[in-house]
């Protein structure tokens, strides 16, 4: 080492020291240096710096992406606060919607039928498994709703009749099945039957009126409406129209396949009539 | 023995891809978000000069070391030969330590980078911000400046390996 500080090495790095610090004491004075030595550091500069931009700039967003997670997963939880209650307003007006609109064609029924009172109600399950379009809706004993009240569509036709009922929600077999069982008319002869379900017609969301006198007049689009004997439906409901008339198996009466002004198979909103 | 040609060729070379690396290094420190935390951005021309004194003589680490502090005066936008001077005499005595006294141990090199770093950037902070009287300066000291020593000694590691295979794979027999 103490060759070093004798050697000419030595005297090279002084100098060179000595020549940075005048041309420090130099741009210190004076701002800055001629723009000659800056311009040939930034060309010697320039290819890198030219490439590292690029990389930096695709590399760049892949770093910020996981320096700045917090912030964005702050960001993302905020947001999704949001959305979710923008999205339950969403269901809110969907819902007032719907049901300001049940309420106007509520409001042409009771011009119909003045002495019912009725209970607006959304479907809210369909079993699947029930081929004859059954569906619970959400309105229930707490409503005033009970076992054999009668359902019908926001237009006025008879859908079907309570079966079961909940608190908060009931069961509805439909005018398809089987099992349902109305007194009907025809509205221009006044010809009785029964109107009831089949499950020949149950897929195609049609229904019968049976019982028909063979002298009945009964033709193709007549309408048919509830006669109110037996005191389960209230009269004039309306049901529907004929499609088909046939002779029953029997060949004593007659038989009409009614195709209901409901379409009972998907059905989203419905009116109990509360006060049979 | 090596022909003088070969010897030459072997130099150049070895000098050549130093150079470059330096360059890449400038060129990394001073491209914009570029590996930066906030505020924080590591010196990696530091970390190639003192690689670069630390397998080297001392005469050619301190001129290696005056190209680096000048590059970094230029991408720092500081007065000219500022760090050129402070990095003459850091790279001398880097290389003098290392041939001396330490070995070239991750370790070694992460600390002596740490103290360097603090000297110089110290120094620059003190006529570049303390001196000029801007505001804030102990928290700019505690919460910048101290990281961004921090991560360049660590980063300090890349180039040592870089210039540690450049220097085995050009070395004179």
């Amino acid at each position: 080492m103490r060759n070093f500080f004798e050697s000419r090495k030595f005297k090279i790095l002084l100098i060179v020291a000595v020549f940075l610090a005048g041309v420090m004491a130099y741009a210190g004075a004076n701002g800055r240096l001629t723009a000659a030595p800056q311009e040939l550091v930034s060309t010697a500069l320039y290819p890198f710096q030219w490439i590292s931009s690029h990389i930096s700039a695709s590399v760049g967003h892949v770093w910020e992406k996981y320096t700045s997670f917090d912030q964005v997963q702050e960001e993302n939880e905020a947001l999704r606060k949001d959305n979710k209650a923008l999205r339950d307003k969403l269901v809110e007006y969907d819902r007032m919607e719907a049901e300001l609109r049940a309420y106007k064609k509520l409001d042409e029924i009771q011009e119909q039928n003045p002495d019912n009172t009725y209970a607006s109600a959304f479907v809210i399950g369909r079993d699947t498994l029930d081929m004859f379009g059954g569906f619970t809706v959400n309105a229930g004993s707490m409503d005033g709703i009970q076992k054999g009240n009668v359902v019908v569509s926001d237009e006025g036709y008879l859908v079907g009749i309570v079966r079961d009922v909940n608190l908060t929600s009931c069961k509805v077999m439909t005018i398809l099945h089987p099992s349902f069982a109305a007194a009907a008319a025809i509205s221009r002869t006044r010809d009785n039957g029964i109107l009831s379900g089949s499950s020949s017609y149950a897929p195609d969301g049609l229904c019968v009126m049976t019982n028909l006198s063979r002298q009945s007049e009964v033709e193709v689009e007549d309408q048919i409406i509830t006669t109110g004997l037996g005191g389960v439906f209230p009269e004039d409901v309306l049901v529907g129209m004929v499609q088909e008339v046939m002779p029953e198996a029997s060949g004593k009466s007659l038989m009409a396949v009614v195709k209901p002004g409901a379409d009972v198979l998907s059905l989203t909103h419905v009116f109990v009539i509360t006060n049979q | 023995m090596e022909s003088k040609k070969k010897r030459n060729q072997i130099l150049t070379a070895r000098w050549g891809l130093y150079t470059i690396i330096l360059l890449v290094a400038a060129a990394l420190q001073s491209t914009p978000g570029f590996l930066a935390i906030g505020e924080c951005k590591a010196y990696l021309i530091l970390g190639v000069c003192m690689a670069v004194s630390m397998q080297e003589n001392e005469f050619e680490a301190a001129l290696f070391g005056v190209i680096g502090g000048l590059l970094w005066d230029y991408t720092a936008g500081r007065t000219v030969g500022f760090f050129a001077i402070s990095m003459l005499f850091v790279c001398f005595f880097c290389s003098v330590l290392m041939q001396l006294y330490l070995k070239r141990v991750p370790i070694n090199i992460f600390f002596i980078n740490f103290i360097v770093g603090l000297l110089l950037i110290s120094m620059d902070f003190l006529f570049g911000y303390l001196m000029t009287g801007y505001a804030n300066p102990a928290h700019r000291y505690l919460y910048v400046l101290l990281p961004e020593i921090f991560a360049s000694a660590l980063l300090a590691l890349i180039p040592m390996k870089l210039v540690g295979m450049v220097s085995e794979r050009f070395t004179l027999e």
